[in-house]
């Protein structure tokens, strides 16, 4: 039996052994949220504070999520039973159904189930990958490393233009060779399609590797993997605005959502290569510059306090020269200099001055 | 050409595929087409008021008996009986005064029957009539002639209506002189509403509440059913006049030769001697007959008057014939308005009948043309006399039957400009022959300006001015009058205007057509007239959009900026962009315009009001008629309210009202029978007898029958009796509907409301037109001795200082203050601070009082009351009340219901034009349990009541149905309501705890079967123990679990410091 089963079966059975001793059925979790949220200063880590809440059964406010959970865990198990895996929309559907004699159904919307398996990823200590529920694939990956999925062979250099889709659970994958040296990773999808038109990753011998915005749990936990058994530096490459230097954040120092599974996650060593302010002046991309808006400033200011950026003196810098700016640029605002002036000149200057921050 | 009448009837028909029922539909009350059902309600609710304040006033506990029987279909007889003190025979015709025109105008007391109606016009107000006459109000109501007059329909249309009543009143103190841009004006009473158009719709405004820049109704058009054209002989005076037809003669003569056998046998028939029959056929004593004795004859032998008038068609005296016309045909209009322009008739010197009529003109045209005229009409070869000087010509003729003629169309011999006049027979000719005359006299007198692009036209002979503005209004053309001097100016102007000129008139002087084209290329100064809307420019981008259609497109000369903020616009502007738009959208109209549209179409526009003055009237009498329907009629062109009492019409047809009476049970019974004479507005007493009425103590019973039509629900005599209910709890009234049903509002209090005290106005409140009424009739020596004595809290020296700030001597006796000083006094009174009024005059019902009468009459949950501390607007004391049912019968579905209430009054319509209803919409109800969407009435099991108590409530209209907006009094009962709204959300807060209480047991029943699957599931345990389990645990600690769950959020907290 896993360790994953073994944690759902201890879960049920506590919630058993309270109702027969005729107490309120009751499941402990811990808080999710910013106060319960600890920096670590020697491992560089978001990690989950002692802080717990309990969920009563017997409890107008909490009874339905008790009962979601509860489900969850059950259609989980099950699905470790079969040895299958099971997208979250699959057990949306899975849970989804009008409770007899009433007009109440156990979950209304995806986002209900969804929350009740990251309660369970809480209470069991496992990501929910283990309990065989993947997320969307998204993201790809090119350059010249060669890996073996699920008995399969695949050699990313040779993948035409689409590139090799990253899957949400990335256990399974075994590294074969790599001539490359290095990873970008970068915010835009579009960016990366650019770089691998140019063959970036052939010439400069990397891996260029993105999702569409926030960071995938699969991508977050390949790169992890590549840095660690590789031993590849991992460079992102995003957006100037406080949305792209959160993406940063995330990949670096892990989320407050997912703070109870950094360790699986964060890419410690990854370093920020741009756009940076300095880079904005350098290649005279102010007029390219799209004005900030209310939020910009209220994320911005939230950004600048965090406890992992509150005593860098480099992004502080950055920060305040943002703020100065009262504007925000895209990656692509670079194609005002030529449409390949990213992969040409941009990408080999900074790598080469070693030109980034961490 | 197209005639004015088939493009009426295009536009009607256009106008057709526009659903406008619905917004006519809103504006009905307004427009006075009142239901009978609203008669029935006004005659009870009358009665029931005065009986109620004559029980109050002797402190007698009121017992009301409302009797309402069916006579015949839709007659209705209404009895009202009290226990109040009777009524001395002397008082009997104020019963009637309650009912029109006994106002306690000026008595400011908080009684229920105030602000009476007073409506009536200056005697020489001009009222067009439907056959195309135009009198003078006085003329119409001193013959009683009850002709159709014009009257606006609720569609906004003018229609024909037949008078009813008139009404003929002694001249108020002051009168209001409304003169409104483009020359009309009239003399109003003050009282006098005037139809005028607001942001929020179309409202009936006081003559003496008008100010500058109200737009008010004036007629557009005038659809008139003309007579035929009469015979040229039953016009003209026949005196002597002979006729000259030798056959017609002759074939008479015959005939009556025949009939008679001898000419002396014919002059003995009629009288006269033989020669002079003889005469007429034979030589040598030839003479023609007179027409009088040929007609005489002509009808003795068989023939109709009408075919002698038919065949004489050449007449004259003395040897002097001329032809004349058979009827009076248009040519001979054009005649006369050439005439009228530039003619001069006069007497002969030499010749006691001859007449001289000469016609002067610089255009070779013209002369020619009246040449011809001449020739055509009369057979007249009339002299060209060339005045080289002058550069003009004159053509000259004498005929005495011509100037006769000319003289009954309103062109007398001597100076032209002071006797000439347009009489009814020119007024009632048809379209046609007015354009004629209209023709000539503008072909002749008028003039284009190509610069302004219009036509103008002057005289100083007002009057004559006035009529042609009147009767050009039927071509639906649209002129101002200006005054330059003694001169007065009718100038036509606005594209839409000089374009229908144009087409259906137009000149034949080919120098003034001439000028009159170029004048229409040019882009012409703006119609007088504007249509105001609330947001019109808006709603004409809205369209516009709609169409996707770009700005630029719609050519309309103003930018988008510039035309959104727009209320209104001038006629034709607006025309030019709804042909636009219309051709754009398929010729259909634009939903977000088809109000505007139906406004343009219809027959009144709206003029801005120039200046609104207070005179002393110079004429006894004021004036006034009701039609059978319909509350309003065209007068001096303007849309203006009548006596209001379509219902007073309809009562006074009927029975007469029968009043028995007793006031001591020591004293007989009276018995009266009481008719209305409406010419001069006093009550006649028919009938009066002793009578026995033993179960009576004292009191007073009133019948009468009218027509009028029952209903129930809404605004309904049940209704209305509920609401007096509601308000009075200290009375007792007993209903029996047509439907014999009884039903019986019983009293809840003993305790009387305390008698109102009278108080003196106070000077923040006073009008202008009011202050002039009370200084005239002021007993006191010196205007300081006025102010202190007329009104509350002016002290010697706040009177010193009001004149002071006036500039008007202190000591000057009240009657000799000028009106100028007066408005410098009114001035002066609103700059100077004057203590608040005393409020010990108010009579609120009280809070528990309120609450007795809603729990008595309405079947709910929860009851509460306010009653607010007074207040003061304008000078004027009030008190606000507010009382909330809640749940129970009340639907909770629907819009919450409001119960409104004036001094204890029901007030049944208008409801959204009412302070309170803003009041209430204001008022954030979510706070209080209710829901509200925003601007609109909360919806709920809720009914709402608010009541104010003044010395004078400011009602918006005439007909006291909606409180007016003052910031005060919707502040006032804003906090009042707030409060109740605050009492009934406690409640339903602690109602909604319970309901869910039981709910969340409910709803852990139904989670545990579906827990205690997965539960199974996931662990392999039994479902149905898991499930007996939870459901024991549910049953035994239902509530220690459901304080658990309440304390939910708390035991989270706890967790959290582990």
């Amino acid at each position: 039996m896993t360790k994953a089963k073994q944690e759902l079966q201890n879960m049920g059975k506590k919630i058993v052994a309270d109702i027969d001793k005729g107490k309120n059925p009751e499941i402990e979790l811990p808080v999710r949220a910013l106060s319960n949220v600890i920096y670590d200063k020697k491992t560089c880590l978001l990690t989950m504070g002692k802080n717990t809440a309990k969920r009563y059964f017997f409890n107008v406010a909490h009874t339905k999520k008790f009962m979601q959970t509860v489900e969850v865990a059950a259609i989980s198990k099950n699905l470790l039973e079969e040895g299958k895996h099971a997208s979250l929309r699959d057990v949306f559907y899975m849970a989804k159904r009008t409770i007899p004699n009433t007009k109440i159904n156990v979950v209304d919307e995806q986002n209900e189930s969804d929350k009740a398996i990251e309660d369970m990823e809480l209470i069991t200590g496992c990501a929910r990958e283990w309990l065989n529920i993947n997320a969307n694939k998204m993201g790809s990956v090119a350059g010249k490393v060669v890996v073996e999925d699920s008995g399969d062979t695949i050699d990313w250099s040779k993948l035409g233009s689409g590139g090799w889709s990253i899957p949400s659970n990335v256990e399974h994958i075994k590294f074969e060779k790599t001539k490359a040296k290095y990873i970008i990773y970068m915010e835009k999808a579009a960016v990366w399609e650019r770089l691998h038109e140019d063959r970036f990753w052939d010439k400069n011998n990397c891996i260029i590797m993105s999702s569409q915005g926030q960071t995938t749990r699969g991508i977050r936990r390949l790169l992890q993997r590549m840095q660690e058994e590789l031993k590849l530096p991992v460079y992102v490459l995003t957006d100037f605005d406080p949305w792209g230097i959160y993406i940063y954040s995330v990949l670096k120092y892990g989320s407050i959502s997912l703070a109870h599974i950094t360790e699986k996650l964060a890419v410690g060593g990854c370093k920020f290569l741009g756009i940076t302010a300095d880079d904005i002046i350098k290649y005279d991309l102010k007029r390219h510059f799209i004005k900030f808006e209310d939020n910009d400033y209220k994320r911005l200011a939230q950004i600048t306090k965090y406890d992992w950026f509150k005593d860098n003196k480099a992004w502080q810098r950055q920060f305040k020269m943002m703020k100065d700016f009262k504007a925000k640029a895209e990656i692509q605002a670079m194609s005002a200099r030529g449409i390949s002036f990213i992969s040409e000149k941009y990408l080999p200057d900074k790598i080469k001055k070693e030109d980034w921050i961490e | 050409m197209k005639t004015g009448r088939t493009i009426a009837d295009e536009l009607a028909t256009k106008q057709r595929d526009i659903s406008v029922s619905e917004f006519f539909l809103k504006n009905r009350h307004l427009l006075g087409f009142d239901n009978p059902k609203k008669a029935l309600l006004t005659s009870v609710k009358e009665a029931v008021d005065n009986s109620l304040d004559a029980c109050e006033e002797m402190k007698i506990a009121p017992e009301l008996k409302v009797i309402i029987e069916t006579v015949k279909d839709d007659r209705y007889r209404i009895t009202v009986e009290d226990n109040g003190p009777g009524i001395i025979r002397e008082h009997v015709g104020k019963v009637f005064g309650k009912l029109l025109y006994g106002s306690k105008f000026h008595r400011l007391k908080c009684s229920r029957g105030q602000q009476g109606i007073g409506i009536c016009m200056s005697p020489d107000t001009l009222v067009p009539t439907a056959n195309g006459n135009i009198k003078e109000i006085k003329d119409i109501v001193d013959k009683e002639k009850k002709e159709d007059i014009f009257v606006l329909r609720p569609d906004l249309k003018l229609s024909r209506q037949k008078i009813s009543t008139f009404f003929k009143v002694k001249a108020p103190p002051y009168i209001v002189k409304l003169n409104v841009l483009g020359g009309k004006e009239i003399e109003l009473s003050p009282e006098n509403p005037v139809l005028v158009k607001t942001e929020q719709g179309l409202d009936w405004k006081r003559a003496d509440c008008l100010s500058k820049g109200d737009y008010v109704a004036v007629a557009k058009t005038l659809d008139v059913q003309p007579s035929e054209e009469p015979y040229t002989l039953s016009v003209i005076d026949k005196h002597e006049l002979r006729a000259g037809n030798p056959e017609l003669i002759k074939d008479i003569m015959c005939k009556l030769k025949k009939k008679y056998g001898s000419f002396i046998k014919i002059a003995a028939r009629f009288g006269i001697k033989k020669d002079h029959v003889m005469g007429f056929t034979k030589r040598p004593l030839m003479r023609n007959p007179e027409l009088s004795l040929l007609v005489r004859f002509a009808e003795d032998i068989g023939y109709k008057k009408e075919e002698i008038y038919e065949k004489a068609t050449r007449v004259g005296r003395l040897g002097n014939y001329i032809n004349i016309p058979v009827k009076l045909c248009p040519k001979l209009f054009r005649f006369a308005g050439l005439i009228a322009g530039d003619g001069n008739i006069q007497k002969k010197r030499k010749d006691r009948r001859g007449q001289n009529i000469s016609f002067w003109n610089k255009e070779e045209a013209l002369i020619q043309d009246f040449k011809n005229i001449t020739d055509e009409l009369f057979g007249i070869n009339a002299r060209i006399i060339r005045d080289k000087r002058e550069k003009g010509s004159c053509v000259q003729f004498s005929s005495a039957v011509a100037a006769n003629l000319l003289e009954k169309l309103g062109l007398p011999a001597g100076r032209k400009c002071e006797s000439f006049t347009i009489p009814p027979l020119l007024l009632q000719a048809s379209n046609m022959h007015i354009a004629e005359y209209i023709r000539g006299l503008f072909d002749a007198e008028g003039s284009v300006s190509g610069k302004r692009g219009d036509i103008s036209f002057m005289i100083t002979n007002e009057k004559v001015i006035r009529h042609i503005s009147l009767l050009l209004l039927r071509f639906g053309i649209h002129s101002t009058i200006n005054k330059a001097g003694k001169h007065k100016r009718l100038i036509i102007s606005g594209r839409s205007n000089v374009k229908a000129f144009n087409e259906k008139i137009g000149f034949i002087s080919p120098k003034q057509a001439n000028r009159l084209k170029n004048a229409l290329k040019k882009e012409c100064k703006s119609h007088p007239i504007m249509l105001v809307y609330p947001k019109m420019g808006q709603c004409i981008l809205n369209a516009e959009k709609s169409l996707g259609m770009s700005h630029y497109a719609l050519r309309c000369g103003q930018a988008k900026t510039e035309l959104l903020g727009k209320k209104y616009m001038a006629y034709d502007t607006l025309s030019k962009i709804f042909s636009t738009l219309k051709s754009k959208a398929q010729k259909k109209v634009p939903a977000e315009l088809q109000e505007i549209y139906a406004l343009l179409n219809s027959d009144i526009g709206w003029s801005n009001v120039a200046n609104v003055e207070f005179a002393e009237p110079k004429y006894d009498y004021v004036y006034d008629v009701t039609m059978a329907r319909g509350n309003n009629f065209v007068a001096n062109g303007i849309v203006v309210h009548n006596s209001a009492s379509a219902m007073y019409g309809q009562l006074t047809t009927g029975k007469p009202i029968k009043i028995w009476s007793r006031i001591s049970p020591k004293k007989p019974a009276m018995y009266f029978e009481l008719f209305i004479d409406t010419r001069k507005n006093e009550p006649n007493i028919t009938k009066q007898e002793e009578i026995e009425w033993p179960e009576k103590e004292h009191g007073i019973k009133i019948e009468i029958e009218l027509e009028a039509k029952y209903t129930k629900g809404k605004q309904s005599v049940d209704d209305y009796l509920k609401q007096v209910a509601i308000a009075n709890p200290h009375t007792h009234i007993i209903y029996i509907t047509p439907e014999k049903e009884v039903m019986e509002f019983p009293s809840v209090t003993k305790q009387m409301p305390k008698e109102p005290k009278e108080i003196k106005p106070h000077p923040y409140g006073v009008e202008l037109g009011m202050l002039m009424k009370m200084l005239k009739e002021s007993k006191a020596n010196t205007l300081s001795g006025f102010l202190q004595t007329d009104f509350c809290r002016v002290s010697p020296n706040v009177a010193k200082e009001i004149c002071d700030k006036a500039g008007v001597d202190i000591k000057i006796k009240p009657g000799k203050v000028m009106p100028q000083e007066v408005e410098s006094i009114y001035k002066a009174i609103q700059n100077t601070k004057i203590m608040s009024p005393p409020t010990d005059c108010l009579v609120p019902i009280g809070e528990e009082a309120l609450e007795k009468g809603l729990k008595k009459e309405v079947a709910a949950e929860f009851y509460t009351a306010v009653t607010r501390p007074p207040s003061v607007y304008r000078g004027n004391p009030f008190v606000i009340e507010t009382a909330l049912a809640y749940g129970g019968s009340l639907e909770s579905d629907d819009l919450v219901k409001i119960m409104r209430f004036a001094n204890r009054v029901p007030l049944l319509y208008q409801q959204s034009s009412c302070s309170s209803y803003s009041a209430v919409v204001d008022t954030a109800w979510r706070n209080y349990g209710l829901g509200q969407s925003r601007g609109a009435l909360p919806s709920g099991p809720v009914l709402v009541l608010v009541h104010m108590s003044s010395v004078w409530v400011p009602f918006t209209s005439e007909a006291k149905e909606a409180i007016a907006s003052y910031p005060e009094i919707i502040h006032e009962m804003k906090l009042a309501l707030q409060e109740c709204g605050r009492r009934m959300g406690l409640y339903i807060r602690k109602n909604i705890r319970a309901r869910e209480q039981k709910a969340r047991v409910n709803l852990f029943e139904s989670y545990i079967p579906e827990l205690a699957d997965s539960l199974s599931r996931l662990t392999g345990g039994k479902k149905e123990n898991i499930a007996a389990s939870l459901q024991k645990m549910l049953k035994k600690g239902m509530k220690n679990i459901i304080s658990d769950a309440m304390s939910g959020i708390e035991t989270d907290k706890k967790g959290d410091e582990k």
